[in-house]
């Protein structure tokens, strides 16, 4: 029932929002950026080039995603979506053009996680179709295996590791260099930063592009979030990206054509390929 | 089983035996100067290089190993960010309590930015920046960089097909002509380079027709447009005369409107002549225009500049106007002169030709003036459902050259060439639901209204060779094409009807030597069924065509009064396949099975000169034709994201022609025809690639061979001749001291070995060429370079001869001015010499180069 109220809110507000867009395409609307409880500022930044294939699709996508290094916290997002966040908080009075536009260059998945590491607890925050989630979970205990392979990333020396981790087996490059137990994604707890993940598949990969010095306040998204746990939320995401058209009309929202026919999309499933199989 | 029990207790012996031996446990407390525990801190258990095993103390700084492994002369290594790392060496102790000492931590010392690669399915994106290195002058130098990306002369090919668009912010205003752009933008106005991949440039077409070519996109960085950005050089220098270089480049680039200006002259040894149209489209031109050799005395495998003493000069301008989302127009228009001259010797050697070898050696300048204009103007709708294109082009050449050639006599030969071509070109495809309905038109007419030759000698006034070519093609061409996609199916076919009305006459003028007169006219028309189905099954595509085809011909030979005419059908197939095998490897295969079917040169049989001493007859007098099968595979593994393409390509074939080349050479001149008669020549091809970026290092690898047999006729006698050609090359570009020192080295390896059967004749021909070229910045706005070339070729005589070619420079680099002095030919090298094996022949040509020169250029950006 729950679930029902937020899709029939959502479908309202996207009526709304189309309507008020197609009424005035041109007026400037002021659109607020999101705002953040701040929890800490990064000392260090990495930017990752995550590279996803989609086998069913044969699609690969490879967005730039930040590591947000805090003494207290961290936090791992998408970086392009932080470029357009802050390109919205530099110039409030972009219309919605210049906003599409940028998130079409700059946007990414919106999908965010902060780590505590004197609560040793993790905060995802997800989104499917229109509706924030958000989960807890305890930080990850990876059982890592330290292998003797090395490899020269962004030219710093890194050392090899693999570990198993919900579903999929992957392999690391640390450089004990950086001594910080970070990584992207939920990974971490190696001696030295990740600058590089593979899973044994080929479909997720995940490298540093660039190291950066750099003085980023981060924290909690504000908005509004559907209270979830992590496997209702894969599973949702799940059913989702998988068959959009089923999971909709199963809240009873549907598409229809001007004479009332219900429209069926020929291609059902979207881009999903999860680092999380379990 | 009985024996169960004690196997048991034999194991948890021998194991504990083993703890106590080797294993041990090992604790203790992190803490910091004041003696706080210290949470977080990484302590790893290392032996030798390799840390064995690690963990992070907790908030009561403590540690432990429990594990069997350690063992005495193992390192405990701690370290945490602002703190000083400290290790221990593990001892007979258990408890290590250890206390770090905070520092500063410097975390510049950390940054460091990689290349920056994106990939978004067949897209891959570069970051410009990243790529650019001081000492890059242009786009094209960032371009080559790209792995799978090579560029030879004016054309760029990635992974080994020519590119099909060259876009400047998605938009296609250069057409074929994007080497204007590629030699002259500065880098540092690009923000990123995409590469896209298997493009199809009609967006109605995609995921109708799949290609494996793919087109390169420039990103312009926002600040650099609507508003001009360029340069004007200019300099002057010195050599045997005096030298000048000046260049002018601008372009303006907005949502709606892009605009390029070049224009430029020099006598510093860069020839215009091939740069305003490459990469284009496929025009048919008239018989007259490719039948008179332009470079009798030879040409040498140096670039241009080394060798020719030029005059040149060329203006382009192109402009493209988006009158709405989806329609633009195009214009073109282009214009080279270009005044040479070049002095050489030849010394050809016939084979095949018998026990002792036909020889044959001269002398010679040759002086060109050629001017070359083309305008084009375009109209193209591009959508998802629509798309529409009409393409008027022009081009004209009017060349006059001369040749003075001395052997036992001087003697002059001097050309006049006049050929024009006009083309208008029309396409429209509408793409509903799953239907694709194509209809296209192209009508060409070239023209040669004025071909001339004349030789003379020393001995007469008299021209001995006066010959004046006239030729005309009226050729148009059209089709219509539909096709019907299912989900992962899709079939149809095209209908297409090729026209060609074809004139040509050679007359022999005023001239001691009658070599007969030409003159022929008339008509060839195909109509051509090309039924198709096409599979895209996700990971796989397969399309196979079969076309049918009916040709007829009729041609009348006005000198003799006869007519010529034929009728045949073909039945043609190809099949292609591409197989996505996982997001970095794939397949692709093909078969084709192909006819061709001569014209109107076939039925030229009365002879007419090509050279000064070369006499041709064109055709038997029936018509000529061939069937070919050809097979190919490549195998293709591209890693963007770790800077890595490789690719293998393998081709096979086998043409079957009912005519065969003879010649028949003396000491003074040769005569080359066509017999009528079954041959066949087989093909192998192969071609590998490699490409790897790493941090600041580009290494590219590639090689490819071609091995052949053919038959031929020389002095009436059947020879069978096997090729074989191979070339190697490797570049390496590094770039090293925080971009302050770059070195960039290209090694090439061409071989030739040909075997004649009949006669046992054989050679064996190689080149070798290194080109080693260094430039740093002994402070940060000068920069000094220097270039090496060597080559290395074996001669026909025997023997080999090396040549260094040593080029250095300076440029002074600061904001928008730069200062550059250049010295060409430091090594003062005077005289070149090579050998090539051509077709029956192998040719020695030995060349005057230009001397040392020394050139300064001043240049403004703006």
């Amino acid at each position: 029932m729950r679930r029902y109220r937020i899709f029939v809110v959502s479908v309202l507000m996207i009526i709304f929002a189309g309507f008020v867009f197609a009424q005035e395409p041109k007026k400037l609307k002021r659109l607020n950026p999101l705002r953040y409880e701040i929890v800490d500022t990064s000392r260090l930044v990495v930017i990752y080039v995550h590279r996803t294939y989609d086998p069913v699709l044969d699609v690969a996508k490879a967005p730039d995603e930040m590591l947000l290094l805090g003494d207290k916290f961290s936090m791992y997002r998408s970086y392009g979506r932080y470029k357009v966040d802050s390109l919205l908080s530099k110039n409030p009075y972009m219309t919605y053009d210049e906003y599409k536009r940028y998130d079409n260059e700059f946007g990414g998945f919106q999908d965010n996680l902060v780590k505590s590491y004197d609560a040793g607890t993790l905060r995802y925050g997800g989104w499917i179709f229109m509706n924030s989630y958000r989960y807890t979970e305890e930080i990850p205990k990876i059982q890592w295996k330290l292998a003797k392979g090395t490899e020269t990333i962004l030219g710093k020396k890194c050392r090899m590791a693999t570990c198993r981790f919900r579903g999929r087996d992957w392999t690391a490059w640390y450089c004990p260099d950086i001594p910080i137990s970070e990584g992207p994604w939920k990974f971490g707890g190696l001696p030295g930063v990740i600058l590089k993940m593979e899973d044994s598949k080929g479909e997720h990969l995940i490298e540093a592009t660039e190291i950066r010095q750099a003085s980023i306040p981060f924290g909690y998204p504000q908005k509004l979030y559907v209270k979830s746990t992590r496997e209702k939320f894969l599973k949702e995401l799940a059913d989702y990206k998988n068959d959009p058209v089923k999971s909709l009309e199963s809240v009873g929202t549907v598409a229809k054509d001007k004479e009332g026919n219900i429209i069926r999309p020929s291609r059902k499933k979207l881009f999903y390929n999860p680092i999380e199989l379990e | 089983m009985k024996n169960f029990p004690d196997r048991i207790l034999v194991f948890i012996l021998v194991t504990v035996i083993a703890m106590t031996v080797s294993g041990k446990t090992i604790t203790g407390i992190v803490s910091n100067e004041d003696y706080v525990p210290i949470k977080g801190v990484i302590v790893q258990l290392i032996e030798g290089e390799d840390p064995i095993d690690f963990m992070t103390t907790g908030g009561d700084g403590k540690f432990s190993f429990n594990t069997d492994t350690v063992s005495n002369g193992m390192i405990l290594s701690f370290s945490l960010l602002d703190y000083e790392s400290q290790e221990v060496v593990v001892s007979e102790d258990s408890v290590y309590n250890v206390v770090l000492m905070k520092k500063g931590t410097d975390l510049t010392e950390f940054v460091v930015r990689a290349p920056h690669t994106r990939v978004k399915g067949d897209t891959i994106v570069y970051d410009v920046a990243s790529l650019t290195s001081k000492s890059d002058r242009n786009i094209g130098d960032i371009i080559r960089k790209l792995p799978g990306v090579t560029i030879s002369g004016n054309v760029i090919y990635y992974d080994g097909e020519p590119i099909n668009r060259f876009y400047i912010e998605d938009m296609n205003m250069l057409g074929g002509s994007y080497s204007v752009a590629a030699n002259n933008i500065n880098p540092e106005d690009i923000k990123s380079i995409s590469v896209y991949e298997r493009h199809q440039p009609k967006k109605v077409l995609k995921d109708v027709e799949f290609t494996d070519r793919a087109a390169l996109n420039l990103t312009l960085k926002k600040k650099r447009m609507l508003r001009p950005i360029g340069f004007v050089k200019a300099g002057g220098g010195a050599g045997d005369r005096m030298l000048y270089d000046a260049d002018v480049y601008g372009m303006l680039i907005s949502p709606t409107n892009q605009s390029l200006l070049a224009a430029g002259g020099n006598n510093a040894g860069k020839v215009y002549g091939t740069m305003n149209e490459t990469g284009g489209e496929t025009r048919n031109y008239n018989l007259c225009s490719d039948i008179v050799n332009l470079y009798p005395l030879g040409s040498a495998s140096l670039p241009v500049a080394r060798y020719y003493n030029n005059n040149s000069a060329k203006v382009n301008a192109s402009s493209l106007f988006k009158i709405n989302r989806d329609y633009t127009m195009t214009s073109r228009v282009g214009y080279s002169f270009d005044k040479d001259n070049y002095s050489n010797a030849t010394y050809t050697e016939y084979l095949g030709t018998g026990e002792d070898n036909v020889i044959y050696s001269d002398e010679g300048t040759s002086w060109f003036a050629n001017h070359s204009v083309n305008a084009c103007i375009n109209l193209e709708s591009n959508s998802e459902s629509f798309y529409l294109l009409n393409e008027l082009y022009f081009q004209g050449k009017f060349s006059d050259n001369d040749y003075r050639i001395c052997n036992d006599r001087t003697v002059m030969q001097s050309l006049s060439n006049r050929d024009f071509l006009v083309e208008d070109r029309f396409n429209s495809i509408i793409r509903k639901g799953g239907n694709v309905f194509d209809v296209g038109a192209r009508m060409t007419f070239s023209t040669s209204p004025h071909n001339r030759m004349t030789v003379v000698d020393n001995t007469s006034e008299v021209p001995y060779i006066s010959q004046i070519l006239k030729g005309n093609t009226f050729f148009s061409t059209f089709t219509a094409k539909y096709t019907s996609v299912w989900d992962t199916f899709s079939f149809g076919g095209d209908a297409n009807a090729d026209i060609s009305l074809d004139s040509f006459r050679s007359d022999e003028g005023d001239s001691d030597m009658f070599v007969g007169t030409n003159e022929e006219h008339g008509y060839k028309i195909g109509v051509f069924l090309r039924p198709f189905f096409s599979f895209d099954i996700g990971r796989l595509k397969w399309r196979t065509e079969i076309p049918v085809s009916f040709h007829t011909i009729r041609y009348k030979d006005v000198v003799d009064n006869r007519i010529y005419s034929d009728s045949r059908p073909y039945i043609d197939f190809s099949s292609n396949l591409l197989w996505k095998m996982s997001v970095y490897l794939s397949l692709q295969g093909g078969f084709s099975l192909r006819h061709d079917y001569g014209g109107l040169k076939d039925f030229i049989d009365n002879p007419l000169y090509t050279s000064y001493r070369t006499e041709t007859v064109l055709g038997t007098g029936a018509l000529s034709s061939s069937g070919s099968k050809r097979g190919n595979v490549m195998l293709r593994y591209s890693n963007p994201l770790n800077g890595l393409n490789t690719s293998l390509r393998l081709s096979c074939g086998r043409t079957d022609r009912n005519q065969l080349s003879s010649s028949v050479v003396s000491e003074t001149e040769e005569t080359v025809s066509s017999i009528e008669r079954r041959n066949r020549i087989n093909t192998f091809s192969w071609a590998i690639d490699a490409a790897k970026r790493m941090h600041n290092v580009v290494v590219k690898v590639s090689g490819n061979g071609i091995a052949s047999q053919r038959e031929a006729m020389r002095q009436n006698r059947d020879l069978t001749v096997d090729s074989r050609f191979r070339t190697v090359s490797a570049t390496l570009l590094t770039y090293f001291l925080s971009d302050r020192l770059n070195m960039d080295v290209t090694a090439g390896y061409t071989g030739i070995e040909q075997r004649i059967k009949a006669t046992g004749t054989k050679t064996d021909q190689s080149n070798v060429n290194c080109n080693f070229k260094i430039s740093g910045f002994v402070i940060p706005y000068l920069e000094l370079y220097s270039s090496v070339a060597f080559e290395r070729s074996r001669l026909a005589e025997g023997g080999n001869r090396g040549y260094v070619f040593l080029d250095a420079g300076m440029r002074l680099k600061k904001r928008k001015f730069e200062i550059e002095l250049k010295g060409a030919n430091l090594t003062d090298e005077r005289v070149y010499e090579y050998s090539i094996t051509r077709s029956l022949d192998i040719g020695t040509y030995r060349y005057a180069l230009r001397p040392l020169e020394v050139i300064a250029t001043f240049k403004w950006m703006f």
